[in-house]
């Protein structure tokens, strides 16, 4: 029996014994394709040596047949230099299908010499029975399969990554969608790094290009005992692309050969040496699976998924799953209402699709009350009104002094060393008596002040009936929450530090240097520009990019995000002078004629009072509330400390891939580091696999009939406005500097530490969000014209594309020579 | 009509209850006190012109009030932070 075939002598008709991902190799092999050389183990070599294995039970260690390491030892030396490092890579019989992927699910091995080739290829073998491993097959349903396993000779890559033949996240977009980083491409593919990412159109020239943050590689040079280990990138290469555009174009053109090849889309992993294009791996984009949590009817809760378009990562899901009601459930790092719960309590006439849009905030036709609902849903209003409309009153006059008061229940609850991250998360956002004064429920508070949507909607109807004549694109002006906004005092403040660095030669040169924490550093102590920052974090250090999640890094320790910030403010053209005050007023003026009668004009002003004071009660409870996350965050990270200082965990940041139980096993040594290790791993991928897809907005429900207008994009109107300008993709605030006064901010997402870019925009399209959502409050507030909730926005328009809103309508207008769809 | 009475009390009661919870709150001390003082008088005027009779009534109002106030506190923990 042959157990080792050369890999460019086996193709897709030997997967039952190479399994699919060296049959492809193969494949690619003897088509020209610059595969490295090696050899495959058969899956024959695994039945010989692991006969009678239980699916479910790891076997011991087999001791390996002489003639099977006298036949790998020939492989070998017959075709090796005696220094030759080597990938010793598992290929399942069942991996890498059109169905199931496995990706990560099992080992890969770097850098083996030749005397521990068997060894390598014996943990590959026991790899299917690891518990990420069983985990996924119990998961897909899947069965064991004999394992085959590659050896190939080690590719020192400068740079590595991952093509796709089309974009995963909207199969009919040809483009080829490539991303890199510095080193191996294992880096990447197990989520340690955010990648590099480029679009190449179908005629091969590249489209978009976004820089990621590379904050580590794995060294695709063996170092002594480096090898195959995660270390830093070096400061200046963090920020600069790995790819040129020849590199990417060379990538396409090769990934769309790979597609023809096997005539159906394909991801292919590929690396750089020595500007050689090796191709490592190639399999079919996999078909989206339907998880069993997916059956139930469910719609994106949009207040927690416009903040960020990532998902939760899973300590985050797991806490907020603890504290958050049981009305909904998180799929995939994001939380879902559950339709049907709610449509037995709202009395609404409409079908699924149209309650489901409601549901998603968007604008619906005014639904119809049904009667027959209808006594249920006063019953339940009635309860609630009793149950929770103490509450409610407290909530409806709370002074800013008294939010103040959180800070004294969050330092206490920071200085208690006794409480872990679960009991503090619980204890503050849920207080602990019901006696207990109202600065203990800021969370709670800023969920119910989302109750200036509904007197909204009764102001519009009031105004429709009362004065037709009024122009309600002013009803931002008439209810703008100006300065008593944290968020806008916090925008205020980074101009202001701004101001203070352009006014200082010195201190502007650090700050736009490519060191500029260093080189701030540099300055004198007493400069103002640093006590104003030290006065800045002091107020506003706990708010960050995606501040709900647990896992990100907050102002206070990742100062370089806000430099970047205070970067792009420092060419700013100086604002005209705050006249929204002004704005208020001649909206009131122009409210006050419109209306006929003295009570009506009383009435109008006395609800326009009310929704003023709920959205700045939102704002304000929201930089309240981060506070909480942030003592959290850092209970999170002293155990992380403490996990790290004694070995259980290898790598910091993995902590948020495990949940609090495992946490808890891990510290008492219940949990083994090597399966945390694996579990880590499992999660990364299937995070990295969350993030680069949009969330679906339902499970379940039929889908809206398209809301695309031809030839534009379709959204909600958070500002009225119309504004034409060069589009800006951005996908992290990080990315400021590339914004120009007067540009369309096009991202996938906004939350308050987004705020600091609007004032010089001329629009803004969001491709999550609501009428009450962050960026829809705050274009309000400066009166840009916003759109949000434009789904695909990010995907289908250009960064540099010439667009035009129309924020009044909704609508997106593309160039008109635009093919990309 | 002692049905009535008590209908009627229940939003007293949770308008009541809840300034008398806003004063505890420091938010408005004042404010707060003389929201609680004008919903003590309305109450006080209903069983000026209803009788004693009426008392149980509003004793039963305030205390449905409490009951679901604090089952909402404690059924809403113990929902919220149930796990699936």
């Amino acid at each position: 029996m042959q157990w080792i075939h050369p890999l460019d002598r086996v193709d897709l008709t030997h997967v039952q014994h190479v399994g699919g991902k060296a049959a492809r190799l193969g494949a690619m092999a003897q088509a020209g394709f610059d595969v490295p050389e090696g050899f495959v183990i058969t899956a024959d070599a695994f039945r010989a040596h692991l006969p009678n294995c239980e699916p479910d039970q790891r076997p011991a260690p087999p001791r390996l047949q002489s003639e099977f390491l006298s036949a790998i030892a020939e492989a070998v030396g017959s075709a090796f230099p005696a220094q030759t490092r080597f990938a010793v890579r598992s290929s399942s019989v069942n991996e890498d299908g059109a169905e199931t992927s496995f990706a990560g699910q099992h080992e890969t091995y770097y850098f083996i010499d030749n005397a521990h080739i068997g060894e390598a290829v014996v943990d590959c073998w026991l790899s299917l029975w690891s518990e990420q491993a069983l985990a996924y097959r119990r998961t897909w349903g899947s069965e064991l399969q004999p394992m085959a396993v590659i050896v190939q000779r080690m590719v020192q890559a400068d740079r590595a990554g991952v093509s796709f033949s089309q974009d995963p996240n909207h199969p009919g977009d040809r483009r080829t969608v490539i991303e890199s980083t510095w080193g191996l491409g294992a880096a990447l593919v197990d989520g340690h790094v955010s990648p590099d990412r480029t679009l190449v159109d179908r005629r091969g020239r590249v489209t978009h290009t976004r820089i990621g943050d590379k904050r580590v590689y794995i060294p695709g040079t063996q170092d002594g005992e480096a090898g195959g280990r995660m270390a830093a990138v070096a400061h200046d290469q963090r920020d600069v692309a790995t790819l040129s555009a020849q590199d990417a174009e060379r990538i396409s053109e090769t990934t769309q050969q790979i597609r023809t090849l096997f005539g159906h889309p394909v991801d292919v992993e590929w690396a750089f040496e020595n500007d050689h294009l090796r191709i490592l791996q190639a399999r079919p984009i996999t078909a989206s699976g339907t998880h069993p949590e997916e059956r139930e009817r469910l719609v994106l809760f949009k207040p927690v998924a416009e903040n960020f378009s990532e998902p939760l990562s899973p300590l985050s899901e797991d806490l907020f799953r603890r504290v958050l009601p049981r009305i909904g459930r998180f799929v995939r790092g994001r939380f879902y209402l559950k339709f049907d719960l709610l449509r037995a309590l709202l009395p609404f006439k409409l079908d699924d699709a149209a309650l489901a849009d409601l549901m998603l905030l968007r604008t619906v036709e005014t639904p119809q009350i049904s009667l027959r609902r209808l006594p249920r849903t006063l019953a339940m209003l009635a309860a609630l009104y009793l149950a929770n409309g103490i509450f409610w009153l407290r909530s409806a006059h709370i002074t800013e002094k008294a939010l103040e008061k959180v800070d004294a229940v969050t330092r206490s609850a920071r200085e208690d060393h006794n409480l872990d991250a679960l009991t503090t998360f619980k204890r503050l956002l849920h207080g602990s008596h019901p006696l207990q004064a109202m600065h203990h429920f800021v969370f709670q508070i800023n969920v119910s002040a989302g109750r200036y949507f509904v007197l909204l909607s009764v102001l519009k109807r009031m105004l429709a009936r009362w004065a037709p004549d009024f122009d309600t694109n002013a009803i931002p002006n008439l209810c703008h929450g100006g300065n008593d906004m944290l968020s806008t005092r916090m925008v205020e403040a980074i101009a202001d530090l701004a101001t203070l660095a352009s006014e200082d030669d010195a201190c502007r040169a650090a700050l736009t240097s490519p060191s500029a924490l260093e080189d701030l550093a540099r300055l004198d102590e007493g400069h103002p520009f640093l006590v104003a920052l030290e006065s800045f974090l002091t107020s506003f250090g706990h708010r960050g990019s995606r501040e709900i999640e647990l896992a990100a890094a907050r102002w206070q320790e990742d100062v370089g995000a806000l430099l970047v910030m205070i970067r792009s403010q420092l060419d700013a053209q100086e604002r005209p002078a705050d006249n929204a005050y002004a704005r208020h007023l001649a909206a009131r003026d122009q409210l006050h004629q419109a209306l006929s009668s003295r009570w009506k004009r009383r009435m109008v002003d006395h609800l326009v009072r009310r929704i003023r004071y709920y959205i700045v009660l939102r704002e304000n409870t929201r930089h309240y509330h981060t506070k909480l996350f942030d003592v959290v965050r850092n209970k999170l990270l002293m155990l992380e400390n403490d996990l790290l200082a004694t070995g259980a965990l290898k790598i910091s940041g993995d902590l948020f891939y495990l949940t609090w139980d495992e946490l808890q096993d891990l510290s008492n040594g219940t949990l083994a580091p090597v399966d945390a290790s694996a579990l880590v791993r499992n999660r990364r991928v299937h995070w990295q696999a969350a993030a680069s897809q949009p969330p679906p907005d339902r499970y379940g429900i039929p889908p809206t009939v398209s809301r695309s207008a031809e030839g534009a994009l379709q959204g909600i109107c958070a500002c009225p406005g119309t504004a034409s300008g060069t589009a800006r993709i951005i996908l992290h605030p990080r990315e400021a500097d590339r914004l120009q006064p007067g540009d369309i901010l096009v991202a996938p997402y906004t939350d308050p530490t987004w705020t600091p870019l609007f004032p010089s925009l001329g629009g803004i399209v969001v491709e999550l969000g609501s009428y009450l959502s962050h960026a829809g409050t705050i274009a309000r507030e400066y009166q840009i014209p916003c759109i949000v909730d434009v789904a695909g926005c990010v995907a289908r328009i250009q960064d540099g594309d010439h667009v035009t809103i129309d924020a009044v309508n909704g609508l997106v207008h593309l160039p008109e020579d635009s093919e990309r769809w | 009509m002692v049905i009535a009475v008590y209908l009627v009390s229940l939003p007293l009661a949770v308008a009541l209850l809840a300034a008398l919870f806003a004063v505890r709150d420091g938010i408005n001390a004042s404010w707060a006190m003389v929201r609680a003082a004008t919903y003590t008088l309305v109450l006080l005027c209903m069983v000026w012109v209803g009788g004693n009779e009426i008392l149980p009534w509003i004793g039963y109002a305030f205390a449905t009030v409490i009951t679901l106030h604090l089952a909402a506190f404690y059924l809403g923990r113990w929902l919220f932070t149930g796990t699936e």
